[in-house]
Order: C-alpha cells, then sequence, then structure tokens
C-alpha cells in the first residue's frame, strides 16, 4: 500500500476523464513532435545537401525547381542543356569541380542519375562495397537503394522512363550494380549512379511518344545534353559574380541552392506555424481538461480527502497522491505521443519513395516534452489549490 | 483514557459561545452523550478529535495534551490512537474493502498484518465483501466498513458521530452491539454522540447537553 497506488485506483475510477486528458495530451505532443520533426527535416536537408555545393546551373525555368530536381532529385527537371555548353562553362578558373548530372529516369522510384566520377568528390562519398562504374550501363547505387530494393553487386535491373516507377516506358538496356556507396544521410544515398554515357545510350534509339521530361532524349545524337551542372568554387568571391554572369549572358540558368532553399524554407514555416499554434491551442485545451479531472477529483471528493485526512493523511500526502495521477497520465501521454509520431512517420516513409524524415533530434523530444510536462504541473498546482483551504471539521460535517 | 477541562467553543467572534460539562473516562469507559441538534454535539466530537481548536479549556488523551501538540503532531496522534465512524455513512468510492482498510493502515503508519484484517472482517462479516467497492455495499455494509475503518488500526479512542440515527431498528442494535464489542476488544474509550435515543441501553455512563 502506498500513495501511486491510492493514485492509479483514482484515475482508474474516472476512466472517461482519464481516457480524454491523455488523448489530449498525447495528440497535442504528437503534433509537435510532427512539426519539429518536419522542420528539423527540412534544416538538416537544407544545411546536408547543399553542403559543398555553391552553385547549379542548368535550362531556365524557376530556380527552385532547378534545386529541388538537381540537388534534391524532388522535382522534376526544368529541361536540358547542351553536354558541350557545360563543358566550356566549367572551364572558368574560380570553378574547382563542376559535375555534370543527366536524370530522368527510375529504377522502382529511385533516381538513376549520369554523371562523372567527380560526383563522389562532389558529395564526399566513398564505396562501400565494389568499384565506381567503368563502363557504360553499369551503376554504383546509394545506401538505401540498396537496403530497400536489396540490390547486390551483379544484380542487374531495366530503367524506367520518368521519375516515378511504372512499367510503361522500360527501357530495354540491362544496367548492372557493380558498387555500393557508403551511407552519408545525403541524397546520394538514394540515387543510382551511371557515367554519363549510359544516360546517352539507353536514350539515342528511342523515338517513343512519352513526354520529355527533360533527359539527354534527343533523335539527333551529335549535340549530347545534360540536365544540370552542379558546381564548387575554388573562390567565394565568384559567387557575387559567375551566377550573374551566366543568367545574363547564356541561355542557361545559375540558381544558388542555399538561397533557394532557405526561401522555400521561409514559405513552408508560414505553414508550420499555423500548425504549431494549432498544436499549441490543443495542448492549452489539454491542460484544462487534466485540470478538470483533477479539480474534479479534489472538488468532489473533498470528503473523501477529509477522511483522509482522519486516518492521519497529511496535507503533503493528499497533494502527493494529485501529482502522482498528473504524472501518470503525463507520462502515458508521452508515451503515446512519441509512438504516434513515430507511426506516422512510419506510414510517411512508405508513402514517399525517398527518404526525407531524419529522425527527431532528443533535444526536440526533451523540449517538447518538458513543455507538456510544465502544461500537467500547472494543471495539477491549479487543481490542488483547495486542499490547502479543505477544512476537515466543515467537510465531515456536510450531510448529503 | 480521556479528559476534558472546561471547554468552550466559538466558530465566529459575536456568535453564540458553546460551553460543554468536564468529561472523564477511565480505561475501557464508555460514553453516551445525548443532545437535539444544534446544541454542539459534533463540535464536540471535533474538540476531542483536534479538528478544532477549542477557544478555552483543555482535553487530555492518556498522558496527551491536545493544545500542546503541533498541527503535525496533531494530525499524526489523531490517525493512530483515534478512530471515527461519522453519521454519513461514505467510503473511499475507488477502493475495495480490503484496500480501503490497507490505506487506512498506512495513513496510520501501521503495519499492515492480514491475519489482523481477516478477523476483524470476519467479526464484521464481511469477509465475503472484501474486494467489493464501496458503491457496491448496501447501507448496513457500509456501516460495518466505518466500523471496520474505525478500529483496524487499534485507536485509544473511538469516537462515533450519530452512528445508528439513518439505520433501522435491526441495523442499529447490530451496529451499537459491534461498536461497543470492538471498542472492549481494543481497550478503547468509546464515545458516541446521537440524538437516537434507542441506544441509551447500551450505555452506564451518558451526559445530555
Amino acid at each position: 500500500m502506498n500513495l501511486w497506488f491510492i493514485s492509479i485506483k483514482n484515475i482508474k475510477s474516472k476512466p472517461l476523464h482519464t481516457v480524454l486528458s491523455v488523448l489530449t495530451l498525447s495528440f497535442s505532443l504528437a503534433l509537435l513532435l510532427g512539426i519539429a520533426q518536419i522542420k528539423h527535416s527540412f534544416e538538416q536537408q537544407i544545411q546536408q545537401q547543399v553542403q559543398g555545393i555553391d552553385l547549379i546551373v542548368g535550362a531556365k525555368g524557376s530556380p527552385i525547381q532547378l534545386v529541388l530536381s538537381a540537388l534534391l532529385h524532388l522535382d522534376k527537371p526544368t529541361g536540358n542543356i547542351a553536354y558541350q555548353e557545360a563543358l566550356k562553362l566549367s572551364q572558368n578558373r574560380h570553378i574547382k569541380f563542376a559535375v555534370p548530372i543527366s536524370y530522368g529516369d527510375n529504377y522502382l522510384g529511385y533516381r538513376i542519375v549520369g554523371t562523372t566520377p567527380d560526383f563522389k568528390k562532389l558529395y564526399n562519398t566513398q564505396l562501400l562495397q565494389g568499384t565506381w562504374p567503368q563502363k557504360k550501363l553499369e551503376v554504383v547505387i546509394g545506401s538505401q537503394v540498396a537496403k530497400e530494393l536489396r540490390l547486390q553487386l551483379g544484380a542487374t535491373f531495366k530503367s524506367a522512363h520518368g521519375l516515378m516507377a511504372n512499367e510503361h516506358h522500360v527501357h530495354q538496356e540491362e544496367f548492372t550494380v557493380v558498387g555500393i556507396l557508403n551511407s552519408t544521410n545525403k541524397v546520394t544515398d538514394r540515387l543510382i549512379l551511371t557515367p554519363l554515357e549510359s544516360i546517352w545510350e539507353v536514350h539515342q534509339h528511342k523515338e517513343h511518344n512519352a513526354p520529355n521530361l527533360g533527359h539527354g532524349e534527343n533523335s539527333h545524337q551529335q549535340s549530347k545534353e545534360i540536365t544540370a551542372i552542379l558546381i564548387r568554387f575554388n573562390n567565394p568571391m565568384a559567387l557575387l559574380t559567375l551566377p550573374k554572369k551566366i543568367n545574363k549572358d547564356t541561355h542557361l540558368q545559375a540558381a544558388l541552392p542555399k538561397y533557394e532553399l532557405n526561401k522555400l524554407y521561409q514559405f513552408t514555416n508560414i505553414g508550420l506555424q499555423t500548425i504549431a499554434t494549432i498544436a499549441y491551442f490543443v495542448l492549452m485545451i489539454a491542460g484544462f481538461i487534466l485540470f478538470s479531472s483533477l479539480y474534479k477529483m479534489v472538488q468532489e471528493r473533498s470528503y473523501d480527502l477529509a477522511l483522509m485526512r482522519t486516518y492521519g493523511a497529511s496535507r503533503l500526502q493528499l497533494l502527493q497522491i494529485v501529482l502522482y495521477e498528473g504524472i501518470m497520465i503525463v507520462s502515458l501521454s508521452l508515451i503515446l505521443g512519441i509512438l504516434f509520431t513515430n507511426i506516422s512517420t512510419a506510414i510517411f516513409k512508405h508513402n514517399l519513395p525517398q527518404h526525407l524524415l531524419n529522425p527527431l533530434p532528443l533535444q526536440a523530444i526533451i523540449q517538447i516534452g518538458c513543455l507538456t510536462i510544465g502544461v500537467t504541473f500547472l494543471a495539477v498546482l491549479l487543481a490542488v489549490a483547495p486542499i490547502f483551504n479543505l477544512n476537515i471539521a466543515k467537510q465531515l460535517n456536510h450531510e448529503k | 483514557m480521556l479528559s476534558t477541562h472546561q471547554l468552550t467553543y466559538q466558530y465566529k467572534k459575536g456568535e453564540k459561545t458553546f460551553c460543554f460539562p468536564d468529561i472523564q473516562l477511565q480505561p475501557k469507559e464508555h460514553l453516551l452523550i445525548l443532545g437535539k441538534s444544534g446544541i454542539g454535539k459534533t463540535t464536540l466530537l471535533h474538540l476531542i478529535a483536534g479538528l478544532l481548536p477549542p477557544t478555552s479549556g483543555e482535553i487530555r488523551v492518556g498522558d496527551v495534551s491536545l493544545s500542546k501538540l503541533t498541527f503535525k503532531e496533531t494530525e499524526q496522534f489523531r490517525g493512530q490512537q483515534m478512530g471515527f465512524v461519522f453519521q454519513k455513512k461514505h467510503a473511499l468510492a475507488s477502493l475495495s474493502i480490503l484496500e480501503h482498510l490497507k490505506t487506512r493502515l498506512f495513513f496510520a503508519k501501521k503495519s499492515i498484518r492480514k491475519k489482523q484484517i481477516d478477523e476483524l472482517l470476519q467479526q464484521l462479516d464481511l469477509s465475503e465483501l472484501m474486494h467489493k467497492k464501496s458503491n457496491e455495499l448496501s447501507e448496513g455494509q457500509l456501516q460495518r466498513l466505518s466500523i471496520a475503518l474505525a478500529v483496524v488500526h487499534q485507536p485509544k479512542l473511538l469516537l462515533a458521530d450519530e452512528p445508528t440515527s439513518s439505520l433501522d431498528d435491526i441495523n442499529c442494535k447490530k451496529g451499537i452491539q459491534l461498536l461497543l464489542n470492538q471498542a472492549t476488544q481494543n481497550q478503547a474509550n468509546l464515545i458516541v454522540i446521537t440524538h437516537d435515543k434507542r441506544i441509551k441501553p447500551y450505555f452506564s455512563k451518558s451526559i445530555v447537553l
């Protein structure tokens, strides 16, 4: 027999209030955690993906689209650019690396990107197994691709046209896996990399009616095309001059990934803020329900409390009983809330072909957890106030 | 052992002051306090229980003077040395009979002895109900539970406020006999305050307020 036991019995004796408190608390918690996770993932993505890539050059169009497609591999390409022109641009003395990429095909939803060996230097990624592709139609796959599709060295597959898995436009050429990359938590984890020549090979004899998604699908193969160039400068001064020059003097488009993604982040942040406000509101309501549940116990059961006082219970012990109720409800809510978030993350993960959601950092969980605990303690504090003024003699005299 | 000396109590300044006759109880002696409602019976009981501080006068239980105890000490003394039966038949709704008795012992800081509880439940005919909650009990069963709660921690002083007035004749007789039995078994002083004249024959000592 102890105070916890009495608290548990109290909680059990009012299931509706308890369930309501736990549900609202855990719901607001899950919302807050979810938002924190999205925000965190977004910031992480910007930080991680942009690292080392100062400029992206592609076909004219929306700069955000260019960044999303060439850097994060989320959007459709803006169009194609001539390989010759890209090579010419790469000669600029301010450029340390200029890595051409060509994309537009996929295998079961994972994008196939044609590029050069410089790609691995740009992304600072290493081989886990096998070798870097030497010939066309050889591929090296990201760690997530290997894991999710259970591909091993030597496995072969046929690519599909477009960026989503489909069965309508399957190319005839077979790709062979010759290497698997280390996990970097960058976009490379979910890419299939191959020499540029593979992409050109797959598409040179094609003349089907698929909508042009922008890669080197050109019947005049003498003008080889790519989709974009990823550039790292060796001199930060170039950041100021080169993009302007490209945008003005050529029919190419230069986009600064950091700037574009931050802009996008600002936009989405407004929406996230709105949801966050709602979540805080729900948290407030949860606190209120919890308060009313505890207050109900203190108020309606003041006779019970007086009775316990005649048994020798001190005020502190009565406070503890109410506090323990709060603690149990909040712990249950914390567990459920985190569970909700993890479940919904798992569901989203399955619906998204790409791994975009980073695991939630402990700091965010602690922050939101502390907020919830704070609300609970406030509710407890307000609810127990009558215990201090409990007049046992008066209570016992109240005859119903 | 209980003695009171020139007890008075005033609820608010300017209101009527209650004056109470002195009470002297030897060990194992029981007392019936009769009086009409409004005369201050319950007030006297609450004074003896230390739930209200007397405006003047002294109360001694055993060798302890209640007015000398601090708030916390009074609380503990009450929990350990006194047992109560109230008019309102009410028990903690969330607990079963057995849990309730254990809670009572827990707050009185007394060890929980299963055998003693079993015996008590047997005597009060509650053994078969010990896992039932208070809202599942009848009036008579509730009354027996409140008697069990009043004596389970073996107090020195048993205070009963109108323990029988809401009961029919049969339950009244049963109830008062159980109270007297338990008091005698625990060697406690029993004080019953009531306006219920039916229980007068059970007491050798009584005062009228």
